[in-house]
């Protein structure tokens, strides 16, 4: 039986301390012994988490993945590259988080620097779902989705470039949510794909996710793409219902090849969505097909950029040589095999020569597909779709089949590629194993995905 | 597009990635893979955009605000997690071409 | 045909992507922050004091000012390169087509600007601290740098120095820039180019980097050019290279190849959005931007009617010609404001170490103490010891001549007794005098001073003189 904190409400004056210490307990026995998911890379002391605060979030423990910067704990990003890299400053995200009271639980595994979408390429070893230990939990946020389904905690901050957050989410049955591009600072986050990455949020339900997305969003002077508009309460949104929301289902989105239990599942999820009041139309955004070569073109180049102050020099591991470049080229292989792939292939479109037919392209691309958003939203209110092709796979199914995996993101690229805010949100299970839906809203338009997904989740608890 | 084992090596140098024959066999083949991939971009000819199409929204602003909280100060000193460190220094080994003195 | 890329450190208190101090010569490592470190998960803010000296660097060459323009990034892995690539320019800048004026070898030269953008700078890579390595010193990357780049103009080394003269005069005076050489606040490059005259085609480009000096570069394009005539002359064709200038050896060594294949993969910078500029800002600045170098010197000529040498070596530092303006407003004649700043304020400036705005003595006093010199109060040279003590000690030039006694004697009788004192003992030159040798009289009216101290009035001894020696 999994450990389960409950959710404190604010101003509540309560002894936290006993159930704080013996939840850290509790994690680090089961990770730490044969039946460990491997979800967690390192947990926190009791002695170093602040005292305990009132605030939205007083009390309540959250995993947080390790490419977002704490002060406590190392940073790892899931590369020997950082191993045991203690950052001197802590992100923004964090920062809010435990001003609210929260308390972080401790750092989860992901996919090396978030290139993945298993969590295999970890080089901590991989994650295993908790729904299924053969399976993979999805990626790159796959040890926080990991530590919220198993029980370890109720919500975690994960980051979400290519579908990072919402996928592993669908995969492990819980929520996850990727915010409109600008709205939680990435000061702090360790980049990856600047233009994409946004720090996203992992719940055991549509309102703890929204509840942390709120706490943690903002303006923050420090990230100068982050954007100055105000917060709505999101947790307010969870229960406004969908009367008379239009909600759009995008054709290419619904291939031949969806599974015909996986369909049955979402046509299932179109329908509570009208019992409850929305109303349903397809659209058409025609630029989909392109979306994963763009989304690869960009995000490696951006990638291999961002990457290149991992040289040994003023921080991390260095691997000693004779001379500079020996030095460099030694320190850099402790770059996984995936992570090396995307430099290389970011480095390439980059090259001269190269650069407007690759990285030129994608970026025309880029505003085709959003612009294909923009004209879909003129029509309706949000979009919904599968937030993945089929459910978790096998350990080791897809990770020697770069393309293979790549595919895996075709549904959630987009969002990312147009900045637009997505939700993940499970809507049964195929053969046992957790199927999420997805529900994209225009920008700055969390509320009406957080609206929609909570309708969906309280259809099904009605069942229960 | 393909891009052959000599591309690779010399991207490879370019990214300061050493990579054995195996990997640099692996990696031609992987990104032949994945570019073959991206080449259906080219497909998409050179259709220009929508002028009014920008990535999110036309919210991305430069921030005014002056003096406010900017970036943490080192509180403290990179000794921390500095990988090699004297009289207050990051050392390295010396670039190529450059002699560092031997005795000073 | 040369063309020049001049990097100017500006003078902003912040760094130009994070709030640490730009400064010079404090403890290695101690002005650095996540930010201008690299470390993973920093991210860059744009310092808006950069643009503004930026503009007003772009604008005082006449440049077309871009209201949107992009940052892009500009990878290459150098130990003193913190992020494995530099946030600069590239296809769109800030400012493009001006030009600026100078006085050359062959008269009024004017040199276009192909452009001014921003970047910033890298840190120092250092070799001879820590045996056997290099050493790393951070504080000086992400300082704001402009980037100025003319259009080959230029033909002849002379011409260079003149250019960059005027260029950092320039900056100095719209206060973009210290300018000060020794703390590498400008470095230049030099492109040049050779072509036969009456042949089109033009040679291959030759690239001279790391000269340190003004006159470092023109002896550096000489050496070159020299070079490269004598390669074009016995049949042989000039190749493209990277040359680097040895001060100390004052000689060009190449550059060893793999430093040269840069294939700097430039995109645009996603952590920052472009960077506008409005029309309202433009106009402020242009508004603001005070009297170019060339426009003061000509105007200090013609409404003060100072003679060349004396408004050029005014205007040279807008903090001297500041002083002088400030000196011909309390209504001091132009001529003599002009001898007083050159002459003894320059002096003791040099002495002190200061410029014209930190130097402790104020126009005020100087005026106070040139009017005591023409009432008679305190001849020229006391007066010289008063400004010292000025500076030094501070009062006010009055109670100073009262306090060491440094007034001028002016009574009649004690002058007559110096003046037959002087010339009882060197009856010599009295009878050079007499002879003819009417200068001479100047050595007198110095012996005269001797015999009092400094304290006569040298005017009047120089009558009593002329009375005595007409008289016998």
């Amino acid at each position: 039986m999994s450990l389960r904190n409950e959710v404190l409400s604010s101003y509540e004056i309560l002894d936290v301390r006993g159930s704080v210490v013996r939840s850290l307990d509790h994690i680090k026995e089961l990770e730490g012994g044969q039946e460990s998911l491997n979800a967690f890379l390192a947990i926190a002391d009791p002695e170093d988490l602040e005292p305990y605060d009132r605030g939205p979030l007083a009390g309540v423990m959250v995993a947080l993945k390790d490419n977002i910067c704490t002060k406590v704990l190392p940073t790892t990003c899931g590369s020997s590259m950082l191993k045991g890299y203690r950052s001197p400053y802590e992100a923004t995200a964090v920062k809010r988080l435990r001003r609210a009271g929260g308390l972080i639980a401790g750092k989860t595994n992901l996919d090396e620097f978030g290139m993945g979408s298993s969590t295999e390429n970890s080089a901590f070893g991989p994650t295993l779902n908790p729904v299924d230990r053969s399976l993979v939990p999805g990626g790159s946020s796959g040890g926080s989705a990991a530590a919220v389904a198993a029980g370890y905690v109720r919500m975690a901050l994960g980051s979400d470039t290519g579908g990072s957050v919402r996928q592993p989410a669908a995969f492990c049955g819980v929520v996850g949510i990727k915010p409109t591009y600008g709205r939680v600072s990435r000061y702090g986050l360790i980049a990856f794909a600047s233009s994409l990455d946004q720090i996203g949020t992992i719940g055991a339900t549509v309102r703890e996710a929204s509840l942390l997305l709120e706490i943690v969003s903002g303006h923050d002077a420090r990230d100068s793409t982050s954007v100055q508009k105000p917060v709505p309460s999101f947790k307010d949104a969870v229960a406004q219902g969908v009367k008379g929301m239009v909600i759009g289902i995008p054709t290419e989105y619904f291939p031949e090849q969806l599974d015909p239990p996986v369909r049955a599942l979402l046509d299932e999820a179109c329908e509570r969505l009208i019992d409850a009041g929305a109303e349903v139309r397809p659209v058409s955004l025609p630029h989909t097909e392109f979306a994963i070569p763009c989304y690869y073109v960009l995000a490696t180049a951006e990638a291999s950029s961002n990457l290149a102050r991992y040289d040994g020099v003023r921080f991390g591991v260095r691997v000693p040589a004779e001379g500079l470049e020996r030095m460099y080229e030694g320190t850099r292989g402790n770059f996984g095999a995936e992570v090396k792939r995307r430099v290389m292939l970011g480095t390439y479109v980059l090259s001269s020569g190269y650069y407007d037919a690759y990285y030129g392209t994608a970026q025309r691309t880029r505003a085709s597909i959003a612009h294909d958003f923009k004209t879909a939203f003129n029509e309706v209110d949000v979009l919904f779709t599968p937030t993945s092709p089929t459910p978790a796979f096998p350990l080791g199914e897809r990770v020697l089949d770069p393309v293979a995996m790549y595919l895996s993101d075709v549904f959630t690229v987009t969002a990312n590629l147009a900045g637009i805010p997505g939700i993940s949100v499970p809507i049964g299970a195929v053969g046992g194993l957790p199927l999420g839906a997805q529900l994209l809203g225009p920008w700055w338009g969390e509320n009406h995905i957080i609206a929609a997904a909570g309708a969906l989740e309280a259809s099904y608890e009605e069942d229960i | 597009m393909s891009i052959s084992a000599e591309d690779v090596k010399r991207i490879g140098e370019l990214a300061r990635l050493h990579l054995d024959t195996d990997e640099l066999e692996r990696l031609t083949s992987d990104l032949n893979a994945i570019l073959q991939h991206v080449d259906s971009l080219r497909n998409l000819g050179s259709t220009k955009p929508p002028e009014d199409s920008l990535q999110s929204g036309s919210e991305l602003q430069p921030d005014p605000q002056e003096g406010v909280e900017g970036p943490d100060k080192l509180l403290e000193t990179p000794v921390d997690f500095a990988p090699e460190w004297q009289e207050g220094f990051f050392i390295v080994p010396a670039p190529p071409g450059v002699n560092p003195s031997e005795d000073l | 045909m040369i063309g020049l890329e001049v990097h100017v450190r500006l003078k902003t208190e912040h760094k130009l992507f994070c709030n640490d101090r730009a400064v010079f010569g404090s403890e290695p490592n101690t002005s650095i922050c996540p930010v201008c470190m690299g470390l993973p998960g920093a991210l860059p803010v744009l310092n808006p004091e950069a643009v503004n000296l930026a503009l007003r660097t772009a604008l005082a060459f006449g440049c077309t000012i871009h209201f949107e323009s992009i940052w892009a990034r500009k990878s290459y892995f150098y130990p003193d390169l913190p992020k494995g690539y530099q946030i600069t320019q590239f296809e769109h800048p800030l400012a493009t087509k001006g030009s600026v004026m100078f006085s050359g070898s062959e008269g009024d030269t004017s040199v276009s600007i192909r452009r001014v953008h921003m970047e910033e700078d890298a840190g120092k890579l250092l070799h001879d601290r820590v045996p056997r390595a290099s050493a790393i010193d951070l504080n000086r990357a992400g300082t704001a740098l402009v980037e100025i780049v003319t259009e080959p103009d230029l033909r002849i080394p002379a011409d260079v120095r003149l250019f960059l003269g005027e260029l950092k005069q320039i900056l100095e005076y719209v206060g973009a820039s210290n300018c000060n050489m020794e703390e590498g606040d400008l470095r230049v490059d030099a492109n040049i180019s050779l072509r036969r005259s009456g042949s089109l085609p033009l040679g291959n480009k030759t690239e001279i980097k790391n000269v340190n000096s003004f006159s470092g570069v023109e002896r550096a394009l000489s050496l070159e050019i020299s070079r490269q005539i004598a390669t074009l002359d016995s049949g042989n064709t000039v190749g493209q290279q990277t040359l680097l200038w040895d001060d100390h050896r004052e000689e060009l060594r190449e550059m060893r190849s793999k430093e040269e294949s840069h294939d700097y993969r430039y995109f645009p910078e996603p952590d920052l959005s472009p960077l506008e500029v409005t029309h309202e800002q433009v106009a402020a600045v242009t508004e603001s931007l005070p009297e170019l170098p060339r426009e003061r010197c000509s105007r200090f000529k013609n409404v003060y009617e100072l003679k060349d040498y004396d408004a050029e070596v005014l205007t040279q530092s807008a903090a001297n010609a500041d002083y002088f303006e400030e000196l011909v407003g309390i209504e001091i004649d132009p001529k003599v404001a002009a001898k007083w700043v050159t002459g003894p304020l320059q002096a003791l400036m040099n002495e002190r170490r200061e410029d014209a705005r930190t130097v402790p003595v104020r126009p005020a006093e100087i005026a106070a103490l040139i009017g005591l010199i023409e009432r008679g109060v305190v001849s020229e040279s006391a007066a010289k010891s008063v400004l010292v003590i000025l500076a030094q000690e501070g009062g006010n030039p009055s109670d100073i001549i009262e306090e060491r006694g440094l007034r001028q004697e002016r009574d009649i009788g004690q002058l007559t007794s110096w003046v037959t004192e002087a010339l009882a003992k060197h009856s010599e030159e009295v009878a050079r005098y007499r002879g003819g040798e009417s200068r001479i009289l100047g050595y007198l009216v110095g012996q005269v001073m001797n015999s009092s101290g400094g304290a006569a009035d040298p005017r009047l001894a120089r009558d009593l003189l002329i009375k005595q020696l007409s008289n016998e």
